[in-house]
């Protein structure tokens, strides 16, 4: 990140913000002396800084330039709102981004008194959006677009959301089926019944916003995005080497440069970045970890309040965590020589996003891809610190792990906690499981 | 005509004797394992200190989580109706009561008659409540009754973050080996007690005039929390407030002879 | 055997009428929930049954697969299917009506499977594609149940149920205008009970005891002493004991948005439109479940318009413990109903009734609210 970038910020940020982007700014200050404290002290670059900076930057820009805003959830990319010049903003940043600063834990609290949802029941990934926009410290949205899919605190909380501000809302419902012919659950009609559906939002979007469908501008994104996705799948296979080229929390990055800027120009430069790097690595043998011992699979989200605990795992055990659900982004790329191919790349997209194509169907899809992974990743163990909230992926992960001990012959640690909330199962009781199921059981 | 309120709760209980509107004697008794039992003691022991019989009176309402079992009662009706009428007939401007008990707490919100309008419970956990607090002046060793002003004393509040009353006690514990101030540690107490209340607050609405009642309510730390929390300073009641349930069981009763109601004993 | 007595006895799971239906050679499906339409199946030649988990007492298997933090409705159908509860029970149709349905449904195929399972994918919205899709997954079902039960399902027979299922439609909702007036002649236990017999007799059959029950209470002695007419809102509500525990209390539960109730038998099937095509229509636009993202204002709209025709006094919403969606939906609906002005009580509780000292405090301090309004 050069000086001269961080100077643009900066004096961004000198200008006069909306209201509603009060915490926004700060956050974003936050973000920028951060990333020059980092670089300070000589970390090693990654595009990450630089993306998260940017996307503080758009929608800040996009306020105050009048751009249309939609809200969207984490599990969906943001291709179509390139394409079609709205400005896409990821709602789990305040959850998400927040954590690993305890900042979200007052939202969690106001949550709490404001009577929604309470630890167990609602997922504290979403909570805190009802209680952000209570407190004006939500950017505000034109729009709001989500998945009937992976689970209800999602939809549940978009629909309390949309009926508290008002905010027009567009619900994408995701099938349960699959579209690959030679699955047991296989049908037809899938990728068809989301390019219906996503022709809908085209429709909605550009009735809501006033901007057109341009079908060059629309396939010259799903080129861009395609693009990227061939680079993150070349990342992915360079992950299978032993030792593995990149460290745990490089196997996040891919995920979040899609999430937030799939589909344009900077995720193809970041993509191919990653890419490079695992590459060079890989080459010369060289593993993210140094000494590399133990691979572990992460079947599930980090736990986004202890941002040292893969790192504290690499140090420990000379362990590396290979790709968390969310940091396995696995999509594509897709033919996009016409117009039809490039809506069924967006459709596919949607249904093979991280933690969507595993978690919308049945038992099946997830076990199946954690049983792939743990042979094509060459696993030796999985841990899977499972949100307390979580019901859709808490009520198999018994079914999971007997399908792992069993047929993989693999140890597997389950526990629950909250991701979010420190407050709940704190870090050190985490590394004290983690620690003892390494050590007396992968050791 | 005498009438009488009787406030079977989980840890006391409580009876009012009332001619004419004036309290003639109350008790609070210590709750045991039968609920009739423990009425008929708070009963008995009221009627000795103004020397007056059962008898004597005219209507009795039960109220509190074993009213359905008090023998002698003519009606029972819910605590938080007894709350909400015992607290206004004391001071009409009041319209919102947090009554923390000693495993439940309430905030019940009222007309200008004194009739609840409205009404938040959590008798689900016992965090935020009278069984909490001594739960930890156990952990702490100390006495219950030190515990509120002790808690003024900290200016570094250490906050308890443990959302379980069973696993706060934990938390405390393991501060206490850490080597933090136990004045601290109170402080966070009952910051958490208060903080459990508030969400019941924020569902009926905060309101300008309001008062605590309860066992708890004689902890000036957690009244002191919730003043400051809530911005607005609790009235202070002429009468025990640990009697306010059976206070407005008591008028309740009264109300019903004078509409036409009878009582048998 | 007095048309109430058959009722009550209906509502238990198995029951005799089940029995003489199995006797017959005749195979039973239980399936969950309103979505998916129970005159598909009786098309079939097959008893739909509306699945419940009655008398299940504590769930220590299912806790070990589902999580304790997951609805304790599914965790007890879990865990009486791994004792093998269900023999009465040919099969079980699901669809994802929520996380915890459809991990409940991944979980029995894995741990106690039925004999038949079969799965829908229902939409959460309302458009003219989704209802297109909607109809695909009805026909496939109508499909695999001909294929597995090797029978066919004509058109003829599908009109066929719909005509019985309409008139148990039109019957209920005589049997909820009993409930109107000042003083209603059947109360809140008793239509639950009726409620639950719809689900678990032969359908024709229950017409028959509906419609006896429907003249005898006409003529019957009102119920009078109540303090205030309730309405109950919520999810998944199968026990009359907890509408008893009410009225006991002097509360009379007189309509309903409820999943075995108003969700369940409002809006009849068109009968002069394509069946598979009508079925769709109807099942999925009936009045919402809060399932249906965006459904909220028309269901918002439901529980007001039932306030003011059966002129309730308060609104009791009852959802399940661990159940995001109707968390949402009653923080929702308790802003709704303050802004209109109507009282409201929310109450949190699990499948198996507990804690009733608690609720009936609630349920008491709420009708002393309405007392004098």
């Amino acid at each position: 990140m050069s000086e001269e970038l961080f100077k643009k910020y900066e004096e961004m940020a000198q200008e006069d913000w909306p209201e509603d982007l009060g915490l926004w700014k700060n956050l974003f200050l936050g973000n920028i002396a951060l990333a020059k404290e980092n670089l300070a002290k000589g970390m090693p670059y990654t595009p990450i800084p630089e993306l998260q900076l940017e996307m503080f930057a758009r929608i800040a820009r996009a306020r105050m330039r009048g751009k249309p805003i939609v809200m969207y959830p984490f599990n969906y990319g943001p291709e179509l709102f390139y394409a079609m010049n709205v400005e896409p903003f990821m709602q789990e940043v305040f959850s998400v981004g927040l954590a690993p600063f305890h900042l979200n834990e007052p939202y969690i609290d106001l949550a709490n008194q404001m009577g929604y949802g309470d630890n167990p029941t609602i997922c504290n990934a979403q909570r805190p959006l009802i209680a952000t926009y209570t407190r004006g410290d939500a950017p505000k949205s034109d729009l709001l677009f989500y998945l009937s899919t992976p689970c209800n605190s999602l939809a549940t909380t978009y629909q309390v959301y949309s009926h508290m501000t008002g905010v027009p809302a567009f619900t994408l419902d995701i099938p349960y089926w699959s579209y690959d012919p030679s699955s047991e659950f296989y049908d037809e009609k899938t990728v068809d019944y989301v390019i219906r559906q996503l022709k809908d939002l085209v429709s909605w979007l550009e009735g809501r916003t006033n901007q057109k469908f341009h079908e060059e501008k629309f396939q010259e994104t799903m080129n861009l995005v395609n693009q990227a996705r061939e680079n993150v799948m070349e990342f992915n296979d360079l992950l299978k080497a032993v030792p593995c080229p990149v460290n745990s929390l490089n196997g996040f990055a891919n995920f979040m440069i899609m999430a937030f800027s799939g589909g344009t120009p900077d995720a193809v430069r970041m993509t191919k970045w990653m890419r490079d790097y695992a590459k060079g690595n890989a080459e010369k043998g060289v593993g993210g970890v140094p000494d590399e011992k133990i691979r572990i699979a992460w079947p599930y989200t980090h736990v986004f309040f202890d941002s040292q605990l893969f790192p504290w795992i690499e140090e420990t055990f000379n362990a590396v965590v290979i790709m968390d659900i969310l940091g396995h982004y696995h999509v594509g790329p897709h033919d996009t020589s016409n117009l039809d191919k490039c809506f069924e790349s967006l459709a596919l997209g949607t249904l093979d996003y991280s933690m969507i194509d595993t978690c919308r169907g049945p038992a099946e899809y997830y076990i199946d891809y954690l049983l792939r992974f743990v042979n094509d990743y060459k696993i030796d163990c999985v841990v899977m610190p499972i949100q307390f909230a979580c019901k859709h992926i808490y009520a198999i992960t018994n079914l999971a792990a007997e399908a792992v001990r069993r047929e993989a012959g693999l140890p597997v640690l389950v526990f629950g906690c909250d991701p979010y909330d420190s407050r709940e199962v704190p870090s050190e009781e985490i590394r004290g499981k983690i620690e003892e199921f390494i050590t007396e059981i992968v050791m | 005509m005498i009438v009488a309120g009787c406030d079977v709760g989980s840890l006391t209980g409580k009876a009012v004797l009332l001619k004419n509107g004036s309290i003639l004697g109350s008790s609070i008794v210590p709750t045991t394992v039968k609920p009739e039992r423990t009425a008929n003691n708070a009963l008995t022991a009221a009627l000795q200190t103004c020397g007056l019989t059962l008898e004597e009176i005219d209507y009795i309402v039960g109220t509190g989580y074993g009213r359905v079992k008090i023998p002698f009662a003519n009606a029972n009706v819910s605590e938080i109706t007894c709350h909400g009428k015992g607290a206004h007939s004391l001071v009409p401007s009041i319209r919102l009561i947090i009554d923390v008990g000693g495993q439940d707490c309430k905030v019940i919100k009222v007309n200008e008659k004194g009739k609840a309008l409205d009404f938040a419970m959590n008798d689900k956990c016992a965090a935020g409540t009278g069984r909490f607090m001594e739960t930890m002046a156990r952990a702490l060793e100390l006495k219950l009754e030190e515990m509120g002003a002790l808690s003024l004393q900290s200016k570094n509040p250490i906050a308890i973050s443990a959302q379980c009353g069973v696993f706060a006690e934990t938390e405390v514990v393991s501060r206490m080996a850490d080597g933090a101030e136990v004045v601290d540690i109170v402080a966070g107490i009952h910051d958490a007690v208060a903080s459990r209340i508030m969400s019941l607050v924020t569902r009926v609405g905060l309101e300008e005039d309001i008062t605590i009642t309860g066992g708890v309510a004689k902890n000036i730390g957690v009244v002191t929390c919730l003043e400051r929390r809530t911005g607005v300073k609790s009235r202070e009641l002429p009468v025990d407030p640990q009697l306010i349930g059976a206070l407005g069981a008591a008028l309740l009763a009264e109300e019903k002879v004078q509409s036409g109601g009878k009582g048998s004993l | 055997m007095s048309v109430p007595s058959t009722i009550a006895e209906a509502v238990h799971l198995p029951n005799p009428s089940i029995d003489r239906w199995r006797n017959e050679g005749k195979k039973v499906l239980g399936y969950f929930c309103s979505y998916i339409p129970d005159e598909i199946i009786y098309a079939a030649n097959m008893l739909p049954v509306r699945i419940r988990a009655e008398g299940c007492a504590d769930t220590p298997t299912a806790d070990a697969y589902m999580s304790t933090t997951t609805c304790s409705f599914t965790r007890c159908v879990l865990e009486l299917a791994t004792r093998k509860e269900y023999q009465f029970l040919d099969g079980v149709v699901a669809y994802n009506s929520c996380d915890q349905v459809r991990r409940l449904y991944d979980n029995l195929k894995f741990k106690a499977p039925f004999p038949y399972q079969y799965f829908l994918s229902i939409p959460a919205t309302l458009t003219d594609v989704t209802l297109e899709w909607y109809k695909h997954e009805l026909s496939k079902f109508k499909k695999n149940l001909e294929d597995t039960f090797v029978t066919a399902v004509t058109d003829d027979d599908l009109a066929r149920a719909i005509e019985i299922y309409n008139k148990s439609r039109d019957l209920l909702k005589e049997l909820y205008e009993l409930r109107k007036g000042e003083r209603p002649t059947v109360s809140g236990t008793q239509v639950m009970n009726v409620l639950l017999a719809s689900v678990t007799l032969p359908r024709e059959e229950f017409n028959g005891l509906l419609a006896s029950l429907l003249e005898v209470s006409r003529g019957r002695e009102a119920e009078s002493d109540y303090t205030a007419r309730l309405m109950l809102v919520g999810s998944h509500l199968d026990d009359p004991q907890f509408v008893e525990m009410i009225e006991e209390l002097g509360g009379l539960v007189v309509t309903d948005s409820l999943c075995f109730g108003t969700r369940y038998f409002s809006g009849l099937v068109d009968a002069n439109s394509a069946p598979l095509d009508a079925l769709a229509e109807r099942y999925l636009s009936k009045v919402s479940c809060p399932r249906m993202t965006g459904g909220h204002p028309e269901r918002a709209k439901f529980v007001m318009d039932q306030v003011k025709e059966f002129n309730v006094d308060g609104v009791i919403i009852q959802r399940m413990k661990f159940c995001p969606t109707w968390w949402g939906e009653a923080f929702m609906l308790r802003e709704d109903l303050k802004k209109l002005g109507v009282p409201c009580l929310e109450l949190e509780k699990e499948y198996v009734l507990s804690g009733v000292g608690a609720m009936k405090t609630r349920i008491q301090a709420f009708l002393e609210t309405l007392e004098e309004r």
